[in-house]
């Protein structure tokens, strides 16, 4: 046996939210299990540079975000596919939320430069801490911090979520959610 | 009258509603994706890889050899210079 049990249980438990920020990330499904497939591969191949006790979805999630990157730079000359690759691929979707929020949600978040992009993916939906996220981008955690301020409020211009009642849920169902929710 | 988005804009930062409200949509989007759990696809990577006839098959055989200590069966001609 080349991999332990408890290192590939862990990879496995990562794959479901590391598949979650590649997707968000890229804006393409196909893109994103492909860049899912080769973060394994690599992490297996490097398995022994992994420090048992560690992060395992830290440290794949830091594979993953330089593996886009390096593709990032040789494909910025390619027009980003934002017209609903993703949102036809989803199996289901929530109630609370329509589609048509997501994907006016979705098309926001790729106008965003990768840089707050990622740092708010990491902070605000992958349940990272902000010193996690500077390790995995490799940045001072200040730097994390202004690209999810910077993020959030490009994102609320985008939407222009503006008052109570203009995005999202009901109370009720934001109720719900919240209690349901992760965190 | 002030709103909060007044209040917001004149701070330059965003009010505690605006982004509980952006917070939401992301963990509901990312949630959707993290219940569609692990596809076929990777636990089958996994699987492979972990089977023993996968991939790193051989770097795994010359592992337990190692752990199995190969140096008392290839080096038994260091017997004789042994200082016993």
């Amino acid at each position: 046996m080349t991999l332990q049990a408890s290192v590939r249980e862990a990879m496995l438990a990562a794959v479901p939210s590391l598949r979650a920020f590649a997707i968000s990330l890229s804006g393409n499904v196909d893109r994103a299990d492909d860049l899912v497939q080769e973060t394994l591969l690599r992490a297996m191949a490097n398995i022994n540079s992994f420090q048992p006790g560690t992060n395992m979805s830290a440290w794949l999630f830091t594979i993953l975000r330089n593996l886009f990157r390096s593709e990032y730079r040789k494909r910025r000359r390619e027009v980003e596919d934002v017209d609903g690759s993703y949102a036809d691929s989803l199996k289901s979707h929530p109630e609370q939320h329509s589609r048509v929020e997501f994907e006016e949600f979705r098309v926001a978040l790729a106008k965003l430069p990768p840089d707050q992009r990622e740092a708010l993916l990491l902070v605000g939906a992958s349940g990272f801490s902000y010193e996690e996220a500077a390790a995995i981008c490799d940045c001072a955690v200040g730097t994390i911090k202004s690209r999810v301020n910077r993020a959030r409020t490009r994102l609320s211009e985008l939407l222009s979520i503006d008052s109570a009642d203009e995005f999202g849920p009901d109370h009720t169902t934001r109720a719900i959610l919240t209690a349901g929710g992760r965190g | 009258m002030q709103t909060d988005v007044q209040v917001r804009k004149a701070r330059g930062r965003l009010s505690r509603h605006v982004q509980n409200k952006l917070g939401e949509t992301l963990h509901a989007m990312f949630d959707e994706i993290v219940k569609e759990g692990v596809p076929d696809r990777f636990s089958k990577l996994l699987e492979q890889i972990n089977g023993g006839g996968g991939l790193h098959a051989t770097r795994a055989g010359e592992l337990d050899a190692s752990e199995t200590g190969p140096d008392s069966l290839v080096k038994e001609p260091e017997d004789k210079g042994s200082r016993s």
